[in-house]
């Protein structure tokens, strides 16, 4: 996979390259180069689209998602400076152009942003450990859930005091209602499980034996809802920045075409 | 307790498959509870009130609970077929894939909205003008030297918008381009053609505006920036910088003769080494040269600052240059038809005429009455005819008989001239009387100037001084008649205005007559003919640009003398003491011309403009456009603002 990510990353090189040097030969020979740059341009942009199609049709075999995610970020980095060549700078003279260069930095800097949060977060998702498919984190949630209550009941019946019961209704529900601590498993801040063991501290005073071996196994499901918290806040990421790539990238396609619209009529 | 998470949780009896797919999931899941098996249906409701849906078998219902549910339940179906585990429907939410795909709904739904908002900016006017639209149509700021005149009529200034023209009025940017060269010509001109390569119409090809000037990048734009690769492009001979420039022409700068014949070589190494001179010859270049006022060329000073004092008396005294206009022929006429012819004169010969007159042949008249006194009839017939049109109207007879031959007279040709001169002329020739001179004779070294009768009872004229104004205008006339090509006697004539003895010929000593161009018409030619008369007047080299005023102050070049030639003008032109310029240019072959200084060479150049010091791009010293200019459109508007 190494191997195809160089070779991709050099199509896109090359392409750059090429592209930059047909414009300067359009610009020598007193002819509009960003007819070139632009229409360069267009076809990365609609290759880059296309990516979101191929998921959509899993089904054919057209070249595996990793390859295309590896063609859609190179290319998507190429059209930066292919952008750059077609506007002649940073910054457009015209507020259509200043809208439409607006989006494109929107969308290159969320897919920048997209890109690198593929990078991190499996890494941070290995360090948890374990693998939950992110549709199943309610049903997770639920089982915990479920044997967390069985264990307090089975506490009650063998010691006769209602400790852990009261402490469930006083916060362990709430910890145990959905995922919690979304931002600190973001950051990989240590507050889920400090916020554990000072439930733990306040709480295994007043336990009895037969409540404390049930509190023990309590406290390993805790530990097991905070991987579980950690794999959503992770994975709820990687899914929600989509939320504001896509949107604006069929914005800039639609703002793209109308652009290319008025570039022909002007030739009319 | 000890196995959880179980590892086999996710088997295929024990959990439900996952279809991320999906546009909806459960609402139990939403709120963190078990979702159950069957899901939300495809529109979005819920498909999990029962836990099965029990299937008749027979005349039996049979539970249908998935494995991954707990499998058959106990109590099986109702009697009704319905399940017996019901339970309240939830409120299925959107997947993320749809919450997804609604937001980009969204986010497009907004971008056309805007788009078309942009539809309901009418910027018409009520009178149909197009003001510029400041939305989204407009592509970009206009340069500050477009900028105000664009204020009036919009984008109209520049684009031409048809009446019908299809396009919304909010995109009134949107207009064909080649219509912008119309509009730069209202305001540009040029030497030549706007559309043809350098404005030059022998060159093929067609160039627009657009190709090098683009608009709309902002109020600070350079418009007329250019890269040497461009000039690359059309010319054959690429370089990137100076240093490989194309070898000048042999004879850079000085491509041909100017018209002031003035040999560098021969005054600078003999004349002004000449002590009777002393006191009068320069000592540098720039006491004759206008340093001063130094732009492509240094023109030099007037002929009274730099001539006068050793030449004015040698052209004055020794000046041998005279002119025949009107003389007396010698005609002798004796068979009836010549004499018949003569009669027109009225005068009352006898058998046999000779006249008194002793011209032999007048190449003006010869040229005025299409004919030379050896065709004895009808040129008889028409020096009568003009004798009488002279002693009739005076000098206006010679004007309206030179436009009959096509080359018209100016009035400067006979500025001075007296009614009295010519009528004594005419009317000796007439009766044939003898010329009587007067009897006063000048003081001895004292010549006749202006206009004169001689001896011979000929008119003439001899220049009064250095640029008398009808030796010019001759001059310039003869030059007229040459280029009009009017026949051998028209060449006659000219010759005979242009000789060195009997006519005007002399003043080609200093003025290169062959450089001077001729005045088109009368009423432009003492102008013009003037202007030609002056040294470098005109420019070989249309679009090459060079400051000597910027390079003056390097070499330093004001305050020099001839002596030491390692500083100022004489650090780039060097004279040239085998150059044989003098003999050259008096043979009026221009392809033979030699300056009298050495030849530039691009290294002369390359001593400062190099990769290491002052980079020369081709545009520092080659201006694309043929003499370009603001239009008369503009000038009148500057006018009347001011």
């Amino acid at each position: 996979m190494r191997r195809k990510a160089i070779i991709i990353w050099l199509i896109a090189a090359t392409l750059v390259a090429v592209v930059a040097w047909q414009a300067r030969q359009a610009h020598l020979a007193l002819q509009n180069p960003a007819i070139i740059s632009g229409y360069s341009a267009l076809a990365v942009m609609i290759a880059l689209v296309l990516f979101n199609v191929r998921k959509k049709l899993s089904m054919i075999p057209l070249v595996s998602a990793r390859v295309w995610l590896i063609i859609h970020v190179a290319f998507g980095v190429a059209l930066l400076p292919m952008v750059w060549l077609h506007t002649g700078s940073l910054w457009p003279e015209g507020l259509y152009e200043q809208v439409l260069i607006g989006l494109f930095y929107l969308v290159s800097g969320s897919g920048i942003f997209g890109y690198w949060l593929s990078l991190t977060v499996p890494r941070r998702l290995r360090h948890l450990g374990g693998e939950i498919i992110y549709e199943r984190i309610p049903h997770e949630l639920h089982e915990v859930r479920e044997q967390v209550k069985q264990l307090i009941f089975e506490a009650v019946e063998a010691s006769g005091h209602e400790t852990l019961t009261l402490e469930y209704k006083q916060s362990l529900a709430w910890f145990f209602a959905r995922p919690r601590f979304f931002f600190s498993h973001l950051s990989g801040s240590r507050r889920p499980s400090a916020w554990q063991e000072q439930k733990a501290q306040s709480l295994k005073p007043f336990l009895g034996e037969a409540e404390m071996r049930s509190f023990e196994k309590i406290e390993r499901l805790m530990d097991y809802k905070n991987k579980v918290d950690g794999h959503y806040a992770a994975q709820s990421f990687l899914k929600y920045w989509l939320y504001f790539h896509l949107p604006v990238s069929l914005s800039l396609i639609i703002f793209v075409l109308w652009h290319v619209l008025l570039v022909h009529l002007y030739a009319l | 307790m000890s196995d959880f998470p179980p590892q086999d949780r996710f088997a295929h009896n024990k959990s439900n498959y996952e279809r991320p797919t999906k546009g909806y999931v459960c609402g139990r899941a939403a709120f963190w509870g078990k979702p159950c098996a069957s899901g939300p249906d495809a529109n979005g409701g819920c498909g999990g009130v029962a836990d099965c849906q029990p299937f008749k078998e027979g005349d039996r219902w049979e539970c249908r609970r998935t494995a991954s549910q707990g499998g058959k339940c106990a109590a099986g179906p109702n009697p009704d077929g319905s399940c017996c585990n019901q339970r309240p429907p939830c409120a299925p939410v959107p997947s993320v894939r749809r919450q997804r795909g609604r937001l980009a709904l969204v986010g497009a739904v907004l971008a056309i909205c805007v788009l078309g908002m942009t539809l309901f900016f009418d910027s018409r006017s009520e009178s149909g003008t197009v003001k510029t639209n400041t939305l989204f149509s407009n592509p970009g700021e206009l340069s500050d030297v477009h900028h105000a005149f664009s204020a009036g009529e919009g984008c109209q200034t520049c684009h031409l918008i048809e009446e019908d023209s299809v396009v919304p009025s909010g995109f009134v940017a949107v207009i064909p381009r080649q219509d912008i060269q119309a509009g730069c010509v209202n305001c540009h001109e040029f030497g030549g053609p706007a559309a043809s390569p350098h404005n030059d119409a022998d060159l093929a090809g067609n160039t627009n505006c657009t190709n090098c000037h683009t608009e709309h990048q902002g109020r600070f734009a350079n418009l007329t920036q250019t890269t040497n690769q461009q000039c690359a492009f059309c010319h054959e001979q690429k370089f990137d910088n100076f240093a490989d420039h194309v070898a000048f022409d042999d004879r850079f700068p000085s491509l041909r003769a100017g018209q002031i014949v003035f040999d560098h070589n021969k005054h600078v190494k003999f004349h002004f080494q000449d002590k009777k001179y002393a006191d009068a010859a320069p000592a540098g270049c720039t006491d004759c040269h206008q340093s001063e006022a130094a732009g492509r060329r240094v023109d030099v000073k007037n002929f009274e600052q730099m001539c006068a004092s050793c030449h004015l008396p040698n052209i004055v005294e020794s000046a041998k240059g005279e002119m025949a206009f009107l003389d007396l022929p010698k005609l002798k006429l004796k068979r009836a038809a010549e004499l018949a012819a003569f009669n027109a004169c009225g005068a009352e010969p006898g058998e046999t005429f000779k006249s008194n007159g002793k011209s032999r042949s007048n190449p003006f008249i010869n040229w005025l009455l299409g004919a030379e006194p050896k065709k004895k009839v009808k040129f008889a017939e028409a020096y009568c005819g003009l004798l009488q049109d002279l002693r009739k109207d005076g000098i206006g007879a010679i004007f309206s008989r030179m436009s009959e031959r096509g080359v018209a007279a100016t009035p400067a040709m006979f500025s001075g001239i007296s009614r009295e001169l010519v009528s004594q002329v005419t009317e000796q020739w007439i009766t044939n009387e003898r010329y009587r001179p007067p009897k006063q004779k000048l003081p001895k070294g004292v010549s006749e100037l202006g206009w004169y009768v001689d001896r011979k009872g000929d008119l003439k004229y001899k220049p009064v001084s250095h640029a008398d104004p009808v030796a010019m205008a001759w001059i310039d006339f003869a030059k007229r008649l040459d280029s009009a090509g009017a026949g051998k006697l028209a060449s006659k004539l000219t010759l005979s205005i242009l000789s060195d003895d009997k006519g005007l010929g002399a003043c080609g000593k200093c003025h290169n007559q062959s450089t001077m161009p001729a005045a088109p018409d009368s009423e432009t030619s003492v102008a013009l003919a003037s202007s030609a008369w002056h040294s470098m007047a005109d420019a070989p080299h249309h679009r090459f640009v060079f400051n000597h005023d910027a390079h003056l102050s390097l070499v330093g070049a004001r305050n020099t003398n001839f002596a030491d030639s390692s500083t100022g003008c004489a650090v780039c032109h060097k004279i040239n003491d085998e150059s044989n310029y003098a003999k050259v240019v008096r043979k009026k072959d221009q392809a033979a011309y030699q300056s009298n200084f050495q030849a530039l060479t691009t290294d002369t150049c390359a001593q400062c403009h190099n990769e290491e010091s002052i980079q020369a791009d081709c545009r520092m010293c080659h201006q694309y456009h043929e003499e370009p200019r603001f239009s008369n459109r503009v000038l009148d508007t500057m006018g009347a603002r001011k």
